[in-house]
Order: C-alpha cells, then sequence, then structure tokens
C-alpha cells in the first residue's frame, strides 16, 4: 500500500475497535511493511471492490494459458478466445 | 569472465508503447513473447493492465514503465537457450510485478537480447520498484548465477 505522493493527511480522527481487532490489524499492517492508518485507510478505499490487482494477474496468467491452448489446438475457435480477452478487458476496467 | 550488458531505461509520461519493438532496432528478429499478469495478444491491453494496477494503488510514480534490456553477447547461441534466458529474466521480477518480455536475435548478427517491460508498481502491495545502481547490480548478478557462468 502506497501513499499518494502529494495526499496530505491533516486530518486526525480517533476510530473505535475491540484490542483484538487492533492487534489484528496493527500486525497486518506490520507484515505488510505499511502503518495502521495507511492499512485502515487502504481497506475503506477498496470495501466495495471483491476485485485486487494480485488476483487480476492470477486470473489473466490462467486467461493467457486458456488463449494460447485455443490458438495452438483449436484455432477454429478463435472467437472463444476473443471473448475470453474482453472478459479480461472488462474485470481489468472493474479494478478502478 | 563472460559479462551480460544491461541496460534500463525508465519511461515516464510520454512512454508510447508502440514504440517498444522499435528499441532498440526494427529490424531484429523476433525469438519468443512472454508475459505474466499482463494479456500478451494485445499491447495496448498490456499497457492498460499495467497503469490499472498503478491506479488502484494510487502510486505516483515517475516511471510508467521500466524497460530493461539484457544483452547476452557469446553467452547464448540458439533460439532455445534465449528462450529459456529470457524466462530466468522475467522470474526475477513475477513474484510482485507484472513483466512483459521478448526476445530478439539482432539483425546481421548472431547476438541474441531480451527486452523486458516491468510494471514499477507492485501488484501485491503497491511498493515501487527500486531502479538505483545497487538494484541494477544485485538483478545483473541473478543473472550471472542463473544464466550460470562461473
Amino acid at each position: 500500500m502506497m501513499k499518494k505522493k502529494f495526499e496530505k493527511l491533516e486530518s486526525i480522527r480517533s476510530i473505535r475497535l475491540s484490542d483484538e481487532d487492533y492487534n489484528n490489524f496493527k500486525e497486518i499492517a506490520k507484515k505488510e511493511g505499511t502503518t495502521l492508518s495507511a492499512f485502515l485507510r487502504d481497506c475503506a478505499r477498496h470495501r466495495n471492490n471483491k476485485l485486487d490487482p494480485c488476483l487480476l494477474v492470477h486470473m489473466q496468467n490462467v486467461a493467457n494459458i486458456a488463449m494460447e491452448l485455443i490458438q495452438r489446438y483449436e484455432p477454429q475457435n478463435a472467437k472463444t478466445a476473443e471473448k475470453l480477452e474482453s472478459e479480461m478487458k472488462e474485470l481489468w476496467n472493474k479494478l478502478n | 569472465m563472460e559479462q551480460i550488458e544491461l541496460k534500463v531505461f525508465l519511461f515516464g509520461e510520454k512512454f508510447d508503447v508502440h514504440d517498444v519493438d522499435n528499441v532498440p532496432m526494427v529490424s531484429d528478429r523476433e525469438v519468443s513473447v512472454g508475459c505474466y499478469g499482463v494479456s500478451y495478444h494485445n499491447i495496448d491491453e498490456f499497457y492498460h493492465q499495467m497503469k490499472c494496477v498503478q491506479q488502484y494503488f494510487e502510486t505516483n510514480t515517475n516511471q510508467e514503465v521500466i524497460h530493461l534490456i539484457v544483452e547476452y553477447g557469446d553467452l547464448v547461441k540458439d533460439d532455445k537457450t534465449a528462450c529459456t534466458c529470457s524466462e530466468s529474466c522475467a522470474e526475477y521480477f513475477i513474484k510482485d510485478y507484472q513483466v512483459y518480455y521478448c526476445t530478439h536475435q539482432s539483425m546481421g548478427s548472431d547476438k541474441y537480447h531480451t527486452h523486458l517491460l516491468v510494471n514499477p508498481v507492485s501488484y501485491n502491495d503497491g511498493k515501487v520498484l527500486s531502479t538505483n545502481v545497487e538494484a541494477c547490480e544485485n538483478f545483473r548478478k541473478y543473472l550471472q548465477r542463473v544464466i550460470g557462468i562461473s
């Protein structure tokens, strides 16, 4: 998780959470090499997005393999490969 | 001791993805193409996919794409070895970064080289790939190790 280069973090607010959550979140943030604040901001920003770049990267790799197999063994089904590519494009567009 | 030549190009806002194959020579023979985490069927698409990751992490980097060229000199003599070496090059980055790579044989020569286009923003956590001298030297040492130079 990266901070926007020119992002101003001027507002300081307190939030209420259990000790358990606090410790868990802090531990995750530490493992990810970020701060608790940055971790919570990132979770909030992407709360409605079930996709993340890591998932899409793996999906794209699977799609690439499928498209390669179609090209190699079933070139007559080129439209299936095009459809697959188009579906992946839609997913990438939904990321942001 | 044989040395691998490593060239690094950093592209900013004016990066034109269609110029990739024109670097360094348009007439080079393409030996292989590969990718990780991006589409290689559509060059515009792979660039867009790298931008999507950068936007997701709201990372403002100076480089949109990092372009590395690995020149093998006399170390690589055939297509198959060149292809294997290009995969080894890409392996260095794929745990964290999207990579598009292609291997060429220079026109009028038996020398091979690999272009690597790397998204400087990690798809795992948004961390930016370092391109300082130390990072390049680490990559070069990795190549020397995996390609099997004594």
